[in-house]
């Protein structure tokens, strides 16, 4: 009996594995398809800069100090400047923003190659770059739903519907 | 002759853009996406990114975390044992800039030991940030430019 | 003058020429080594519901591995500190040549053979394909690095603990055919392949050649999460990329002893007009689906410690092979007339 189990131990795995690599993978392919995030995924921060009363609430609940208030040219009050750099993305000043001036949105792909571009100015912060200027090869969004209680990503949906 | 010479440069920068094998030195909770990156969802073996144990065979480093002071020193030791040409990716807020730990003392950023070529902020960042970090160190690497 | 000379020459040798550079020779396992780094890749990131290399190349990242190979040659070739520089450099080509040293006394059909051996060709392989792991050890030891050296020491021990049980399962063989020579070897399966008669030696075979080719679950030698990249820590730029394409070497040699062995070799119906292509059709298909079953064992299987390793070859296979040794001899003496039944002489 034992020699069964052995020999069961070595053949049932491989025949798993096989069925695997003769399947469809699961992979989303990145620069050409992405996943869209569940509602509410904390992103990027933007500003709407006429919302904005230069309270400075944001910058003293930011757990990591990343917002600065700075003066602007020509403008009544300071307005908040954040470094994505130093950034937990955690949304408190979102949270705490008595205007709803703050808002974050699903965008993550934030990299550069200077690291001085992480701090973003206000009015940088205030025209925050499309999704599709980023991803330029971007043709498929990929949604998450639940059917039958387990996770699927399998619906397609051309972007030009979700955008 | 310089058609030659074009030729071989555009012939390496091709390959060094499509083949990019990391170490990944891991020091904080970025792993888990690491991890991400290298599974079936995300898959970055797409673009020839593939991880090797040996720093001897590395072309990129990613310095992810935390780096404490102590760690500095062998951050350092691991970039100059790379062969060349090497490129660095700091991954995640405390790599870059401390994260939450911005006022301690004994946080080094990772652009005080190495030269880093591309940042990518996130806290941790998602595979897709990572993925973008990666295409935007091919981009570079296409291009010949240092960053 | 000379001209003439060296095109006579060639016209005379155009067969060896042929078989030396392009088809078992050079070209061969090139290109195998190639192939099969891609086919790997792209075979085990399926298995893990991957995709693997896709964005290299139009198709499927084809050019994935030549990318890899321009980029290595463009690398930096690193010489650890107080090392001999000559050798260092010198091994791991010769570890390429050596280890493809052993695909010459394979048939590909009876009269395509690089070297027949004088009727010893099964004994001139085991000479031949056992000197990759003293070039292994070389490599290790000269790299002047701690896991370098442990690597070495784990292909030695491998190697020696599952040599003896591969000689003697392939002795079994050897005597059902009576001749060391592989294309009697061949010819004598021409009704039924040794893999029947001889199921003890071919299980103890399988087992013992995946050891010697340090496939998983034998790849205890370049172990990752133990010794760093084992024998090839130190190995930068164009010698590591040679050191890795020397990996896939001994695996197209034993794999094809291992279809000359047991399952028939180039033996199969005539579907081609020539003999001889059918023949090459023959064993290429059974030695691809033997590299396929292989293939995969690497996300299947965990690696086997090295105590688990050795227990095995020597307590379990090396008595096994023994076992089938003694029964074959013991028939082959006594009841000849049985080997008549199923076609071996």
């Amino acid at each position: 009996m034992s020699v069964i189990r052995f020999l069961r131990g070595i053949i049932k795995p491989y025949i798993i594995v096989f069925k695997h690599a003769i399947s469809k993978p699961h992979t989303i392919k990145y620069p050409y398809e992405r996943l869209m995030f569940s509602d509410g995924y904390r992103g990027r921060i933007s500003l709407r800069f006429e919302k904005c009363i230069g309270c400075g609430l944001c910058s003293r609940t930011c757990p990591n100090r990343a917002i600065e208030m700075v003066e602007i040219e020509g403008e009544k009050h300071s307005f908040p400047q954040i470094n994505f750099g130093r950034c937990s993305f955690c949304c408190l000043c979102v949270d705490v923003c008595p205007r709803g001036a703050l808002f974050s949105d699903e965008v993550v792909e934030l990299s550069v190659i200077k690291r001085d571009d992480l701090i973003y100015h206000p009015y940088k912060l205030s025209n925050p770059q499309p999704l599709e200027s980023i991803l330029k090869d971007l043709k498929k969004t990929i949604t998450v739903q639940i059917e039958d209680g387990r996770l699927s990503y399998t619906l397609l949906r051309r972007r030009e519907e979700n955008v | 002759m310089t058609f030659i010479f074009r030729l071989t440069d555009k012939m390496l920068r091709w390959g060094f853009k499509s083949s990019i094998w990391p170490a990944h030195f891991v020091n904080g909770c970025c792993s888990p996406e690491l991890m991400q990156l290298a599974g079936p969802r995300y898959d970055m073996e797409r673009f020839g990114v593939l991880p090797l144990p040996s720093i001897r065979h590395a072309d990129a480093l990613f310095i992810v975390g935390v780096i404490s002071r102590k760690m500095a020193d062998r951050i350092r030791m691991l970039y100059e044992q790379m062969p060349d040409p090497k490129f660095v990716v700091a991954v995640g807020s405390c790599a870059i800039s401390g994260g939450p730990f911005y006022d301690s003392p004994f946080i080094v950023k990772a652009e005080d030991i190495v030269p880093v070529d591309v940042f990518i902020p996130g806290c941790p960042p998602r595979p897709e940030a990572w993925l973008q970090g990666i295409l935007m160190l091919r981009e570079m690497i296409w291009q010949g430019r240092k960053g | 003058m000379l001209i003439d000379e060296i095109l006579g020459w060639i016209k005379l040798n155009l067969k060896d020429l042929i078989q030396i550079v392009l088809f078992p020779g050079i070209a061969f396992i090139l290109i195998f080594a190639v192939a099969a780094t891609w086919f790997e890749r792209k075979y085990l990131a399926h298995s893990m519901l991957r995709i693997g290399p896709l964005h290299t190349g139009r198709v499927a990242g084809w050019l994935q591995i030549i990318a890899d190979f321009i980029k290595l040659t463009g690398k930096e070739v690193i010489t650890p500190r107080n090392v001999n520089v000559f050798l260092f450099n010198l091994l791991p080509v010769l570890s390429v040549c050596t280890s493809a040293i052993a695909v010459a006394f394979i048939p590909f059909s009876s009269d395509w053979i690089i070297y027949e051996g004088n009727g010893i060709s099964l004994l001139l392989f085991f000479a031949a394909a056992s000197l990759t792991p003293y070039i292994t050890l070389m490599l290790g030891w000269i790299s002047n690095n701690k896991y370098s050296i442990i690597g070495a020491m784990r292909v030695s021990y491998v190697y020696i603990s599952a040599e003896i049980p591969a000689f003697l399962a392939a002795m079994g063989v050897a005597i059902m055919a009576g001749s060391f020579s592989l294309i009697d070897i061949v010819e004598a399966q021409s009704r039924i392949p040794f893999l029947i008669p001889q199921i003890l030696g071919f299980i103890v075979f399988f087992i013992a050649f995946l050891a010697e080719v340090e496939r998983v679950p034998f790849d205890i030698p370049v172990a990752e999460q133990e010794i760093v990249a084992g024998w090839r820590t130190e190995y930068s730029g164009i010698n590591f990329g040679v050191t890795m394409m020397m990996d896939y070497i001994p695996l197209c040699t034993w794999t094809l002893l291992f279809v000359t062995l047991y399952l028939g070799g180039y033996q199969g119906p005539l579907i081609f007009a020539s003999q001889t292509l059918s023949n090459f059709f023959w064993i290429l298909l059974k030695f691809s689906l033997v590299i396929v079953v292989i293939l995969l064992f690497r996300s299947v299987f965990p690696r086997l410690r090295m105590d688990q390793t050795l227990r095995l070859t020597w307590k379990y296979l090396t008595p096994a092979a023994f076992l089938n040794l003694i029964i074959t001899a013991i028939i082959a003496y006594y009841y000849p007339d049985l080997f008549g039944l199923i076609g071996a002489s």
